[in-house]
């Protein structure tokens, strides 16, 4: 026992690994997408959050791509963080290459449209708003600028609910516009901020419900319904 | 073991602890580079996310290790007190089994990075802490190994699991606060 207890002990570890991976090489296929909302639970956990990012690569390759020389673009991906310094958030999600993104405080908001290709991400809104950044390691890193300032972000990919939220009306003549950002606590709940406006006028925004953030809400008196980014990436370009 | 003196008769008895050591070490720093991440593993049942698990399970370690200084030192006769030895086989072990899943989870869903410098330390001290395990494990029957070998081993890789600890529960507590 003296002599083998040793040899034991790195035994037990090494097949309590190989259970372990069998048990989740069986679980995947199933339980892909669950894994990656628990593993990416954490949002500003940044460990966990490189999760899913690495599941978009792997859809990324998995697009069946005749040339493999072309520049690589992510399949899918959602970031959402903080802005440094400002208290703001950010939210920017790409869909094949193409991108949105969103920049609210609750006061001041900028919407964003660009691409990305290989990593790297180039964003621009309305007045030289402009969003650089680069993907990797589970995160978008880099630069929101907005009204003549700049500020550095750090967003960590998020799942649903969290992630980036529009929508848009028509109220007697004037278009009604909202846009949000919601991001789940690691400790429970969900931190929001958006903006809603009729015609040029800013207007309080209501509070997306955190675990259906496409529930219909009222913004005055016309109610209206909440899309995902699935829901209008497309519209946007 | 027995805090008997060795008859120290150079390095060669410990020429293969270290080498499987150094082997177990790379080997899992090249499959955490080279394997994709699945961005999932099976963890342990009970905890809200696999973040959290991990921190606790690693602080479960962490404190075993302590008491696998303090048995050890006992051991060793440093203490005046005698813990049974197997007090400090048996957290030891414990301990061990408790890094599996954290490891696990950290080599198959996330892989070796090194983008953030806290992340990198982690990563390779995480190889390392293997790498030092195993040497310990393999040198422990060898009872013609120089007289350093396992306080040095032994505080290696309580030292590593302590900079693991750091690295991840601690910045886990601090930065995302205490979660189950």
């Amino acid at each position: 026992m003296s002599r083998l207890g040793p040899v034991i002990t790195l035994a037990a570890g090494a097949v309590l690994a190989v259970g372990l991976g069998v048990a989740s090489v069986t679980a995947t296929p199933a339980a892909n997408d669950e894994a990656a909302n628990t593993a990416a639970e954490a949002p500003s956990a940044g460990e966990t959050a490189a999760a899913p990012s690495r599941s978009a690569e792997a859809e990324a390759d998995a697009t069946p791509s005749p040339q493999r020389t072309e520049p690589k673009k992510t399949a899918k991906a959602d970031y959402g963080g903080y802005v440094k310094g400002n208290g703001g958030l950010i939210a920017i999600s790409i869909r094949d290459g193409k991108a949105v993104g969103y920049f609210c405080d609750g006061k001041a908001e900028a919407w964003f449209k660009g691409s990305e290709s290989d990593g790297e991400l180039q964003l621009t809104g309305l007045g030289g708003a402009k969003v650089t950044a680069e993907l990797g390691g589970g995160r978008a890193r880099g630069s929101v600028a907005v009204g003549g300032k700049k500020w550095t972000f750090v967003a960590p990919t998020v799942v649903k609910p969290s992630g980036l939220y529009r929508a848009t009306a028509l109220v007697r003549g004037a278009k009604l516009r909202a846009g949000w950002i919601v991001l789940k606590n690691p400790g429970g709940g969900y931190t929001q901020v958006g903006a809603a406006f009729e015609g040029d006028t800013q207007v309080p925004i209501p509070q997306l419900q955190g675990e259906r953030p496409t529930a219909p809400v009222t913004v005055g008196d016309t109610t209206i319904q909440p899309e995902d980014v699935d829901g209008f990436i497309e519209e946007m370009q | 073991m027995t805090a008997l003196p060795h008859q120290s008769r150079g390095l060669t008895p410990l020429l293969v602890p270290l080498l499987a050591g150094g082997l177990a070490a790379l080997a899992l720093g090249v499959y955490g580079r080279v394997h994709t991440p699945t961005g999932f593993a099976v963890g342990v049942a009970g905890f809200s996310g696999a973040l959290p698990m991990k921190a606790w399970l690693t602080t479960g370690a962490f404190v075993l290790a302590i008491v696998q200084v303090v048995s050890a030192l006992s051991m060793w006769g440093r203490l005046g007190v005698t813990i049974p030895p197997g007090v400090h086989r048996w957290s030891g072990r414990i301990a061990f089994l408790l890094t599996i899943p954290v490891a696990f989870h950290c080599l198959y869903a996330l892989g070796l990075q090194y983008d953030v410098p806290r992340v990198l330390a982690h990563s390779l001290l995480g190889c390392f802490f293997y790498g030092v395990f195993t040497a310990k494990m393999l040198a422990l029957p060898k009872h013609d190994a120089p007289g350093w070998t396992l306080p040095v081993l032994g505080g290696l890789a309580f030292t590593a699991l302590i900079g693991l600890w750091l690295t991840s529960s601690f910045w886990f507590f601090a930065v995302i606060g205490f979660k189950v």
